[in-house]
């Protein structure tokens, strides 16, 4: 399988304060045709900032090293014309907010036709049938009428399937989902995670899914890539990481989400707050949280090490791996 | 540092202290009549020199400063005051009250403040009094509905319901959470009303209807140094209206600085 | 373990007004938040009430705390009646049985209030104390909340958002209420803060003999820190009993959707349609 979607070595900078600091410190990621990964992380984690990033959305005067390549072609290097033709027909967005992504006063019907008609040159009627069997695939209820309805008719579940159907409609290469079902209830996160993924294998999609649900990514994903502080820490395939962890900050995480099937037992608990990358100190940036931290944790950054078929950035995973394994596990 | 607004702010703190200290500061008598000494030209003897009677344009400017911007003042403390009780406790109570209170404020919005203003002067007799008055109550309009809208919003927020499943009166929770959080919206709007009723006021003052000569007003000097203009000297106008101009400005661009903020934006 | 009730709900319903156009689906006769739901809440207990949006949960919060008057049917906290019409002059003593915690940090304080000066305000408000006292007690409800006095001296802007929600149960548990209503709590932190927060919610009950009313559309959650569940859809309660009892063996089609639509290990996404045939 060849990389459709490549980050590699990707760090972002942006100006705090008069200073450029860095929100994200060399991040490689690459995503297959069919595959689906997950990026993993809390708040600061730069989870957010990457996919910006991939979509070349950053904030302004950001400075950006590394690349993201596209089908070998790295995004920073295109023209606007190949910037725009791999924003509206190589890879697609779907948003936690599926309203403040979304004109409000234009209708369904307009919003989802648009880039067809605009931008892939598709007549007007073939863009609406299109459209139709979309909004049927991603069980939209009464879909003609909803191409007349404006997006504050319906309800937040409702948009984030028509902006499921936007997504599909230009036929991307690459999905990237930003939290797409974390302000949702559950039946409809299930359902809506369900189509993507009928989706996925039927065209051969690569789905790119960022996420704080350890669980949701290890459902849904082949491989997860578990970010803090502006960098992955482990990356491995989503069983891997829930059963073997390789990484103190994967196992504490897994840890102290509460299991539905298990009761009783008291949450194991990471002590402190998330850290960005702008505020992490010198060495490993979970140091100041982590129980397994010596002295050589703090001496230097650790660099993702292959452990397992998997990478790992501790330097410490060969010691403490049977620790690790017995912390997620159920009492 | 915003540059505008710190140069806004000097400009309002000069103008407060003319306000205090002008009749003072004036380096004649602004009423003493000369008039052999009619449209001078500014000399040593006069730095900005003299209008149609021979008194002291620099004198008359500065003791001005009082009553120009006390009339002003009083619109704006008035208006604000009230609009904003009208709009707090339209916000808290809500329901049939809230709806009452709008439909009387559209109400209100459809009288223009100047026409007000005539009206009350031909009530009530020239003067400061009727005029600042009735703009006042024009004003209450425009103040009451960005404070409304803005302390309804704030009304909702979880810390302010929290307080009342506390137990802590409507009154209290008014006065100690919810108007300091609301103030930046306020003060805006109480600089916004003190420029339009600067400007309502000088041309009430300029019409002759306001304040009364001799008295040194801003916009009395504006309407007496039309016939100067006729002569072929300009200064009493200009400097008069070079006054007015530079307050309404100073405190329009200050009150937008600290609206921006209050609202997390970017001051255009 | 209905022996010492502290919340009685008896067929309480909510109906709002709706002004305006309601799209096309009809409706124009009011919404029906809450429709006929009856509750206990025994001392000490930690109920569940789960539900998705739309449910009525908040609802029925608000009509317990006395924030919504019920359009029908009676609620009672501490042998109080929560009224029909305003009760002035209550708010004070209902203060002292039912307090709440909300869902976001981040507007759930004052912004211009330091933390010390929050919980200091409820207590002269609620306490006959000296300013020293006052401020004693204010130490020790920081310390149980696990804040140091450091960060008690902030404002909110200065506080991380477990910071400022470990901020919202001081000043919550300052009146030392027999009841806490915790609506989405812990929804909005992220994993590694949601536990401590959990954590600390599961001792300060230990500590205080506390009740508290746990809303929330997280299961996992649900399932860790409550005794009791009831399981609320459209308004209505569909079904309850203990927490062991409904997400282990559910009888209800709806509360075995809502737990096959919960990710979980070797857990695969589905459509609503093909539970709803399956079960």
């Amino acid at each position: 399988m060849s990389a459709v979607l490549e980050i590699a070595d990707l760090r972002v900078s942006l100006p705090v304060d008069g200073q450029y600091r860095e929100a994200l410190h060399g991040v490689s990621l690459t995503v297959a045709a069919g595959e689906a990964v997950a990026v993993v992380g809390e708040s600061g984690s730069g989870k957010s900032m990457m996919a910006r990033a991939v979509i070349r959305v950053l904030p302004n005067g950001s400075r950006v090293g590394g690349a993201v390549r596209f089908k070998d072609e790295d995004v920073y290097q295109m023209n606007g014309r190949r910037l725009s033709a791999f924003r509206s027909t190589g890879i697609a967005m779907i948003f936690q907010d599926p309203r403040a992504h979304i004109n409000p006063v234009r209708s369904i019907g307009d919003f989802l036709t648009e880039v067809l008609i605009t931008k892939q040159g598709v007549k007007p009627v073939d863009a609406r049938r299109k459209v139709l069997r979309l909004l049927r695939e991603v069980d939209v209820s009464r879909p003609e009428d909803r191409l007349h309805q404006y997006p504050h008719e319906l309800s937040g579940g409702l948009l984030q399937r028509v902006m499921i159907a936007a997504a599909l409609a230009i036929e991307p290469k690459v999905i990237l989902a930003d939290e797409p079902t974390t302000a949702l209830d559950v039946t409809t996160q299930s359902e809506l995670m369900c189509i993507l993924d009928e989706r996925r294998q039927a065209d051969d999609l690569a789905l790119l899914l960022i996420t704080h649900d350890l669980d949701l990514s290890a459902a849904v994903c082949d491989r997860t890539a578990v970010m803090y502080a502006g960098r992955i820490m482990e990356e491995g395939s989503s069983r891997s990481l829930h059963d073997q962890p390789r990484h103190p900050y994967t196992a504490a995480l897994a840890a102290s989400r509460p299991q539905i099937a298990n009761n009783g037992r008291r949450l194991s608990v990471i002590q402190g707050q998330p850290l960005s990358a702008i505020e992490a100190p010198l060495g490993c940036p979970f140091v100041p949280r982590c129980k397994y931290a010596i002295a050589a944790c703090r001496a230097s950054e650790p660099l993702p090490k292959v452990i397992d078929g998997g990478l790992s950035a501790c330097i410490r995973t060969n010691d403490i791996r049977a620790q690790l394994r017995s912390e997620g596990q159920p009492a | 540092m915003d540059i505008i607004a710190t140069i806004c702010a000097v400009v309002i703190v000069v103008l407060v202290f003319l306000a205090i200290f002008g009749p003072w500061l004036a380096p004649q008598d602004p009423n003493a009549v000369d008039l052999s000494a009619a449209y001078q030209s500014p000399t040593t003897g006069h730095l900005l020199g003299t209008d149609s009677s021979g008194r002291d344009l620099l004198s008359r400017l500065l003791a001005g400063a009082r009553p120009s911007l006390a009339g002003p003042f009083l619109v704006m403390v008035l208006a604000t005051s009230l609009g904003a009780m009208v709009a707090i406790a339209s916000a808290w109570i809500g329901g049939w009250f809230d709806a009452v209170i709008a439909r009387s404020l559209d109400v209100l919005f459809a009288l223009p403040g100047l026409l007000l203003a005539f009206l009350a002067v031909a009530m009530f007799g020239t003067g400061l009094g009727a005029p600042v008055i009735a703009l006042a109550i024009a004003n209450i309009p425009w103040v009451a509905r960005v404070v409304r809208s803005v302390a309804a919003k704030e009304r909702r927020l979880p810390y302010i319901v929290a307080l009342e499943v506390q137990g802590f009166s409507a009154w209290t929770i008014a006065v100690r959470h919810l108007v300091p959080n609301v103030y930046r919206t306020i003060g805006a709007q109480a600089a916004l009303t003190f420029a339009y009723a600067m400007v309502d006021l000088a041309a009430i003052n300029f019409l002759g209807l306001g304040v009364q000569p001799p008295t040194p007003d801003w916009g009395v000097m504006v309407a007496e140094g039309q016939t100067a203009i006729l002569r072929g000297s300009s200064e009493e106008s200009l400097f008069a209206s070079a006054f007015i101009v530079i307050t309404v400005l100073a405190v329009t661009l200050l009150s937008y600085r600290v609206g921006a903020e209050q609202r997390g934006g970017q001051p255009e | 373990m209905n022996e010492n009730p502290v919340v009685v709900a008896d067929s309480l319903r909510k109906v709002y007004r709706v002004r305006g156009r309601i799209g096309r689906s009809g409706r124009n006769a009011g919404l029906t938040a809450v429709d006929g739901v009856s509750l206990t809440l025994s001392e000490g207990e930690s109920l569940g009430v789960i539900g998705e949006s739309g449910s009525g949960k908040t609802t029925l919060a608000l009509m317990i705390i006395g924030l919504q008057t019920p359009s029908a049917g009676r609620v009672e906290v501490c042998g109080n009646e929560r009224g029909r019409k305003r009760q002035r002059g209550k708010r004070h003593v209902w203060g002292r049985e039912v307090q709440i915690v909300f869902q976001d940090p981040y507007s759930s304080l004052d912004p211009r209030q330091r933390v010390n000066s929050a919980i200091e305000e409820v207590l002269k408000l609620h306490f006959e104390l000296s300013a020293g006292e006052r401020r004693k007690r204010t130490a020790t409800i920081l310390e149980q909340v696990g804040l140091d006095q450091g960060r008690g001296g902030q404002r909110p802007a200065a506080l991380s958002g477990g910071e400022r929600q470990r901020a919202a149960i001081a000043r919550a548990i300052a009146v030392e209420p027999r009841i806490l209503i915790l609506d989405e709590a812990v929804s909005a932190l992220d994993v590694s803060i949601q536990a401590q927060i959990l954590n600390l919610l599961a001792d300060l009950r230990k500590s205080t003999g506390m009740a508290y009313l746990f809303l929330s559309h997280d299961l996992s959650v649900v399932r860790y820190i409550t005794d009791r569940i009831i399981v609320m859809h459209n308004g209505r309660i569909v079904e309850e009993g203990t927490t062991d009892q409904v997400l282990s063996a559910p009888q209800q089609t709806y509360t075995q959707v809502l737990l096959a639509c919960v990710p979980r290990r070797g857990w695969k996404p589905q459509r609503v349609r093909q539970l709803t045939e399956a079960s």
